[in-house]
C-alpha cells in the first residue's frame, strides 16, 4: 500500500510534481494521513474519492470520532465532500491531522 | 409445542421425564453425544423450580380464575405500563371481554405457570424497542414457531422468544392500528407521526434542554460551509460545533476559523493576514518535529508585505492572540526615526494566560525561517527581541471567568483588525493614536460583557448558516428558524466594531459631568482631544487612564461583581450606559 508513496513525503512533496509522472484521473494515488505525533498512514485512494472515505476509515483504524479530528492540507481544512483532484493533492500528499481545539481559560 | 408441553405436564411426568433423559445421556448413545438431551434436562429442572417457587409464595393465579384483579397488581407496578394497555388491548382477540383482556399480558399463558415467569415476561415484552426490535423479533418468532411445530429435542428457546412469539400471535391475528403510539412513547427516536398530546409533551421536554449543551442533537447532520461557495480559508460547520458555543462552554477550533474567516472577509484593509487555529499549534510541533513543514501554508502570501498578522494561539485549554505588526518593517540602529517599528503584540485575556516570551519566541523563529524562504535573496534579517520585540498588552478587556476567553480573543481580533491605526507603536501602548479606535489596546476598548455576548451572536451565525444550507425538510429546521427569529428580536446583542463606534459616537453626555465632578485631571485630558470625532468615547478613555489608574482596585473589583451579574443575566443594554469608563469614574467617585 504504502511501496509507492515516498520515504519521506513531507520533504518529497515538492520533489513529487516533477518527478513522478502525472497521474491520470480516477487513477490512485498514495495520501498521507500524519497525525500530531508524526505517526503515518497511508491510503491508496483515487483521485476522485471524497475525502470522506479516507476521513471515516481513518477514525475507525485509529478509534476516533470524526467530529473530533479536523484534516489539513497546507494549511487549509478538507471537507468532506472534496476529493484530491479538488485540491490538486499529488501523489504522497501528506494530510496533517490534528486534534479538535477547545479554550477557555 | 415444548414449552407448553413442559407447563401442561404434571409435577410427576416432568420428573420421570428427566430420569429418562439422565439415563439416556448416560448411555452415549444419542446422535449429539447427549447435549441436547441435556438441554431439555435443564429445561425441565427450571420448570420444576418454578413451580416450587410458585407453590411456595401462594400467589399463583390458577388458570381460568379471574384474570383481572389478580394480575392487575403486579403489571401496575411496573412504571409505563397504563400507558401501553392499549397496545395489549389491540392485541388480544376482539371476542374476548376487552375490558378483562386489556390487563392481559400478552405472555399470559405463561403468567399462568408462576410469578417469576411473568414477571420475566412482562419485562422483556415491555421493554423491545418498538419498530426495528419488533421486525427482528418477528423473525426470531417464526424460527420460534418453526422449531416448536417441528419438536426438535433440546431446543431451548429464551423466555424472552416465547413471550414476543404469544405477542407476535396475537398481532398476527387482529389489526393493530394504534400500536405506533405505544412503541412512539417509549421510543423517541420513532419517525411514525405521533398523537398531538405526545408532541407537545416532547416538544416541551425539548425545549427545556433547547439551550444545553445537547441541544444541537436536534438538528443533528445538518452542514453548512462558510462561506457558502467555499474557497481557500473556508470552515465546514456541522451542527455538532454547536455544542461548543451554548453557555459556559469552551468555544473550538472550528468556531474561531469560522469567526475568523467572517471578520477576515469584512476587513477593510488587504495589509491583515490572519493565520488559522492550527497555524500555532502546529508552529510548536514543527519546532519538535522536524518532519512538520509549514511553508506550504503562506504559499499565496507574502507576510513581510502585511501590516498585521494575527495568530490565534492555543495552549493548554487557552486561545490568545498574538498580533506580528509591520513585520516587514526592519529596524535599523536602534530603530531611531522611524515611524514602523516591528513588534508582536500579545493579548491575552487571562493575566497569567500564555507566556508572551514563549509566543513571541516561536513567532520570531517563524519570522526568520520565513524570511529565508521568501526572500532568499535579500539580505539576512535577525528577528531578535530587540529587533522584533515581543509586547504583553496589559489594559485591555479581561474575561472574568473560565470560558470565555476564546471570544475574547476573537473580539480582540475583530476590534484590532477593524480599528488599528496605520502605525501601531509599541512603545507609547495605552495612548491614543491619531485616527485610531477610540480606546485601542486599552481598558475602554470593548466591554467585557461584549465579548461574552458573542457567544450567541457566533450561536446566531452558525444557526443561521445551519438553517440556510442544511436540508430544508430537517425536522430540526422550525425550531432552528424560531430560534433565529428569536435571537434577531433580542435588545442586547453583541456590538461589532462598527456598530460599538456608532454607540460611542451617539452616547448620551454623561460622562462629561461626572469627569467635571472629579477634576482638572479629566477635564484637562480631555481638553486635549481633538473635538467631535469619536468625542465621547476619548474622553473616557483619557479617563479611563488617568483617573482608574490612581484607584485600580478598588473600582475594578466593585465593577467586577457588578459586571458578572450583568453579564449573566443579560438584562443591561449595550450602549455607554455603563460602560468600563464610567464604570471606574463613577467607583472613584463614590471612594
Amino acid at each position: 500500500m504504502s511501496e509507492d508513496a515516498p520515504a519521506d513525503p513531507v520533504q518529497g512533496a515538492e520533489a513529487t510534481n516533477e518527478t513522478q509522472p502525472k497521474v491520470e484521473k480516477g487513477e490512485p494515488i498514495n495520501v498521507v494521513v500524519k497525525d500530531q505525533h508524526g505517526i503515518e498512514l497511508h491510503f491508496k485512494v483515487r483521485k476522485t474519492t471524497k475525502f470522506d472515505k479516507i476521513m471515516k476509515a481513518y477514525c475507525d483504524k485509529k478509534s476516533f470520532q470524526l467530529n473530533q479530528l479536523r484534516f489539513l492540507y497546507d494549511g487549509e481544512r478538507l471537507k468532506p465532500d472534496q476529493s484530491p483532484e479538488e485540491v490538486e493533492m499529488e501523489d504522497g500528499d501528506v494530510i496533517d491531522c490534528v486534534m479538535q481545539q477547545i479554550g477557555g481559560h | 409445542m415444548a414449552c407448553e408441553a413442559l407447563e401442561s405436564t404434571s409435577t410427576k411426568e416432568l420428573l420421570d421425564k428427566k430420569n429418562r433423559m439422565l439415563a439416556m445421556i448416560d448411555t452415549g448413545t444419542l446422535p449429539d453425544g447427549g447435549t441436547s438431551a441435556s438441554n431439555l434436562v435443564a429445561k425441565i429442572d427450571a420448570e420444576l423450580a418454578k413451580r416450587r417457587e410458585a407453590s411456595k409464595e401462594q400467589k399463583c393465579v390458577q388458570p381460568g380464575s379471574s384474570r383481572s384483579g389478580n394480575r392487575a397488581g403486579p403489571f401496575e407496578t411496573q412504571g409505563p405500563l397504563p400507558k401501553r394497555r392499549p397496545m395489549n388491548k389491540d392485541l388480544t382477540q376482539p371476542s374476548k371481554a376487552p375490558v378483562k383482556s386489556q390487563k392481559v399480558h400478552p405472555c399470559s399463558r405463561s403468567h399462568q405457570t408462576g410469578h417469576g415467569r411473568r414477571k420475566r415476561c412482562s419485562t422483556d415484552a415491555f421493554s423491545f424497542k418498538p419498530r426495528a426490535v419488533r421486525l427482528q423479533r418477528a423473525g426470531d418468532n417464526q424460527n420460534c414457531r418453526g422449531t416448536h411445530n417441528s419438536e426438535k429435542p433440546g431446543q431451548v428457546l429464551p423466555l424472552s422468544r416465547i413471550c414476543t412469539r404469544s405477542m407476535q400471535l396475537r398481532i398476527s391475528r387482529g389489526d393493530a392500528p394504534s400500536e405506533t403510539v405505544d412503541l412512539c412513547d417509549s421510543d423517541k427516536e420513532m419517525d411514525t407521526p405521533c398523537d398531538a398530546s405526545e408532541t407537545t409533551a416532547r416538544e416541551v421536554k425539548k425545549r427545556k434542554r433547547s439551550w444545553g449543551r445537547k441541544y444541537f442533537e436536534e438538528f443533528l447532520d445538518l452542514r453548512a460551509l462558510y462561506p457558502p461557495q467555499g474557497g481557500p480559508g473556508s470552515v465546514a460547520v456541522t451542527a455538532e460545533d454547536l455544542q461548543w458555543v451554548v453557555r459556559d462552554e469552551f468555544i473550538n477550533d472550528t468556531l474561531i476559523d469560522l469567526y475568523i474567516k467572517h471578520v477576515e472577509d469584512n476587513a477593510h484593509s488587504t495589509q491583515q493576514h490572519f493565520f488559522r487555529s492550527f497555524f500555532y499549534t502546529k508552529l510548536v510541533e514543527s519546532e519538535a518535529n522536524q518532519g512538520v513543514d509549514l511553508k506550504k501554508w503562506t504559499k499565496d502570501v507574502d507576510l513581510f508585505e502585511k501590516q498585521f498578522v494575527f495568530v490565534p494561539v492555543h495552549s493548554s485549554l487557552h486561545w490568545s492572540l498574538a498580533v506580528i505588526c509591520h513585520p516587514g518593517a526592519e529596524c535599523t540602529t536602534k530603530c531611531k526615526g522611524q515611524t514602523q517599528l516591528p513588534c508582536i503584540l500579545h493579548l491575552d485575556s487571562l493575566q497569567d494566560g500564555h507566556s508572551t516570551a514563549e509566543v513571541s519566541g516561536v513567532l520570531r523563529r517563524y519570522l526568520e525561517g520565513e524570511w529565508e524562504r521568501k526572500h532568499p535573496d535579500s539580505k539576512k534579517r535577525i528577528f531578535s527581541k530587540q529587533t522584533i520585540p515581543g509586547r504583553r498588552v496589559d489594559h485591555i478587556p479581561r474575561q472574568i471567568n473560565s470560558y470565555d476567553c476564546g471570544l475574547f480573543m476573537l473580539t480582540y481580533l475583530e476590534f484590532f483588525s477593524f480599528g488599528a491605526p496605520n502605525i501601531v507603536d509599541h512603545r507609547k501602548l495605552g495612548l491614543l493614536g491619531d485616527g485610531g479606535f477610540p480606546g485601542f489596546l486599552q481598558e475602554g476598548w470593548f466591554k467585557r460583557r461584549n465579548a461574552s455576548l458573542l457567544r450567541s451572536e457566533l450561536q446566531n451565525f452558525v444557526h443561521t448558516l445551519l438553517a440556510q444550507q442544511g436540508d430544508q425538510c430537517h425536522p430540526g429546521m422550525p425550531s432552528l428558524r424560531a430560534k433565529i427569529e428569536q435571537y434577531e428580536q433580542r435588545k442586547i446583542r453583541y456590538a461589532s466594531p462598527e456598530a460599538w463606534l456608532r454607540g460611542q459616537l451617539t452616547a448620551p453626555p454623561t460622562i462629561d459631568a461626572v469627569c467635571k465632578d472629579l477634576g482638572n485631571g479629566c477635564i484637562a485630558e480631555r481638553d486635549k482631544d481633538p473635538p467631535e470625532s469619536t468625542s465621547t468615547a476619548r474622553k473616557d478613555d483619557s479617563y479611563v487612564v488617568q483617573c482608574s489608574s490612581e484607584s485600580n482596585r478598588k473600582s475594578d473589583d466593585g465593577n467586577r461583581t457588578k459586571r458578572r451579574s450583568d453579564d449573566r443575566m443579560h438584562t443591561a443594554e449595550l450602549g455607554n450606559k455603563d460602560y468600563p469608563g464610567q464604570s471606574s469614574c463613577q467607583g472613584e467617585r463614590g471612594n
